[in-house]
């Protein structure tokens, strides 16, 4: 089951936009068929999106990722109570599926090690060298792998973070949590990163190079 | 003298999300790029951020892929209830059509021994005693008891079921008597949009196609070519997909938008770009709100930067 909310945890700054889903969603969380089948199909490419980002653009078991963050939305939009907007609470239920997903995978044995190769077609038509790109992909690979290796709360912070892009606020919304706490997971969970990445001394050289 | 104060961690790491979607002002930036000198495991979070902005998150065909997703999901959540309700459709057809052929049996034994006791035919004549005289008449009891024990259920389902097995297995694959009424195109739409969403897209594509052919100038008709264009693309199939679309498109509806989109995908699939282009084109100019503005935007800086100069 996922957890999803941590009740008790106090949010400092809550969004104050207002979500133009936020209705659709309380009537999705009521069972309506037509309103849960907008949501999905509205909030389906930020799933994706997520999906994309932890298992690689073109890894073959995205869609069922996708497949199951809908369902496990779906899921847990009844325990949502609007600490943060929609797509950011769908965003967190993709992440988790993904991570889950990733961690079968591996646990398996059957982690696709094609879908860094994949995505340097993907980036071929921009303005990088193949070096360039080959260290992207390399640096993409180690932050993917050290999602696997983080305990869940800073692979969660680390993923919307540096994947996704978001700010810290929205992190903390989504997490439900405050944002000191954000800061304190994420400082924690880039340090482990930049370890991580040291541990490979030309990603890191090319990091210091550019930096 | 103005000192401009060093970020926190926190706001640098904002500063660093802001900066990677290009909104930050030029005082940020400058504050972002002292941050980031000063502070390489943040310069190592902002370059690895930046790797994951560069790979292409969003791609063709996503919007398809989502709501086949959504679609499939909803199905499994609530045990596929319009596939259930088209094989109830089928069983209970196949058993009235066991019904009235098991009553019209019943019914002609009925007669059979009516008529065989009226004429002294059958075994009812054995009964009846030498010598003419008028024998008892047989009782209502008499008369069901054989007739329900005998005629309907031993003898009617071999002769009567395969064949409309049979029927219910060719309806399934599209080819079965040809549909009377209007009532019939909807339930064609309604199973084909069943097979399209169980992923049985050459079923789909049946049902379309004999929906298109058979009922022409029906409403299901005209909204079919977007849902046969989607399966055909699906099914890689953009030539055709795109003469689905293309048909639509210039008809008008109420799925103008989708078709647009459902070409221009089928274009790119063809690679023929100036084609694409001038869909894409024409996409942003009818709908300028339109929820594929981005892929529109996407797929024409693309063709651009690929067109021969």
């Amino acid at each position: 089951m996922l957890r999803v909310l941590r009740l008790g945890a106090k949010v400092e700054r809550p969004p104050d936009r207002v979500d133009p889903l936020r209705g659709l969603a309380r009537v999705a969380a009521g069972g309506d068929p037509q309103a849960e089948r907008t949501l999905l199909i509205e909030l389906g490419p930020s799933l994706l999106r997520s999906g994309r980002a932890i298992l690689g653009a073109t890894n073959p078991e995205v869609e069922d990722v996708l497949q199951e963050s809908m369902a496990a939305l779906l899921a847990a939009l009844p325990s949502f109570r609007g600490e943060c907007t929609v797509r950011h609470f769908a965003s967190r239920v993709a992440i988790q599926t993904a991570l889950r997903a990733r961690r079968r995978a591996r646990l398996r044995g059957r982690y696709l090690a094609v879908a860094a190769d994949d995505e340097l077609n993907d980036v071929a038509s921009l303005e990088l060298s193949p070096a360039e790109q080959l260290e992207a992909a390399r640096r993409r690979a180690a932050l993917r792998e050290l999602l696997l290796e983080l305990p869940e709360i800073h692979s969660e912070v680390l993923a919307m973070h540096i994947v996704l892009g978001f700010t810290i606020e929205e992190t903390a919304a989504a997490l439900s949590v405050p944002i000191n706490t954000v800061r304190s997971r994420l400082r924690r969970a880039l340090a482990s990163l930049r370890d991580s990445l040291q541990g490979d001394p030309s990603a890191f050289d090319v990091l210091r190079a550019k930096a | 003298m103005t000192r401009v104060a060093a970020p926190s961690v926190g706001d640098a790491e904002d500063l660093s999300v802001r900066s990677r979607q290009g909104t930050l002002s030029e005082a940020e930036r400058l504050i972002w790029e002292r941050a980031r000198a000063a502070n390489p495991t943040l310069s190592v979070a902002y370059r690895v951020g930046v790797d994951f902005d560069r790979v292409a998150l969003v791609q063709s065909g996503d919007d398809q892929l989502v709501a086949r997703m959504a679609d499939r999901t909803l199905d499994r959540a609530r045990p596929r209830p319009r596939f259930v309700s088209v094989r109830r459709r089928v069983v209970l057809a196949l058993a009235a059509a066991l019904t009235v052929a098991g009553s019209a049996v019943a019914w002609r034994g009925g007669l059979l021994r009516r008529s065989s006791f009226v004429s002294g035919g059958d075994s009812a004549r054995v009964q009846q005693p030498a010598g003419g005289a008028r024998a008892k008449p047989v009782s209502d009891g008499q008369l069901l008891g054989p007739t329900r024990a005998v005629a309907p259920p031993s003898v009617a389902p071999p002769s009567v079921a395969p064949r409309l097995l049979n029927a219910a297995s060719d309806a399934g694959r599209a080819t079965a008597l040809p549909p009377t009424t209007v009532e019939d195109a909807a339930a064609l739409f309604g199973e084909a949009a069943a097979a399209r969403r169980s992923s049985d897209f050459g079923r789909a594509r049946l049902l379309y196609l004999r929906l298109e052919s058979a009922f022409p100038a029906s409403a299901e008709a005209r909204l079919a070519r977007v849902s046969l264009g989607k399966v055909l693309l699906l099914m890689g199939r953009a030539s055709e997909a795109e003469q689905q679309f293309a048909q639509y498109s210039s008809a008008g509806g109420p799925l103008a938008e989708e078709a647009l989109v459902g070409q221009a995908q089928s274009l790119a699939r063809l690679g023929r770009g100036s084609d694409e282009q001038r869909v894409w084109q024409r996409l942003l100019h009818d709908f300028p709100n339109s929820v594929y503005t981005s892929e529109a935007t996407q797929r024409l800086s693309v063709l651009a930067a690929t067109a021969p100069r």
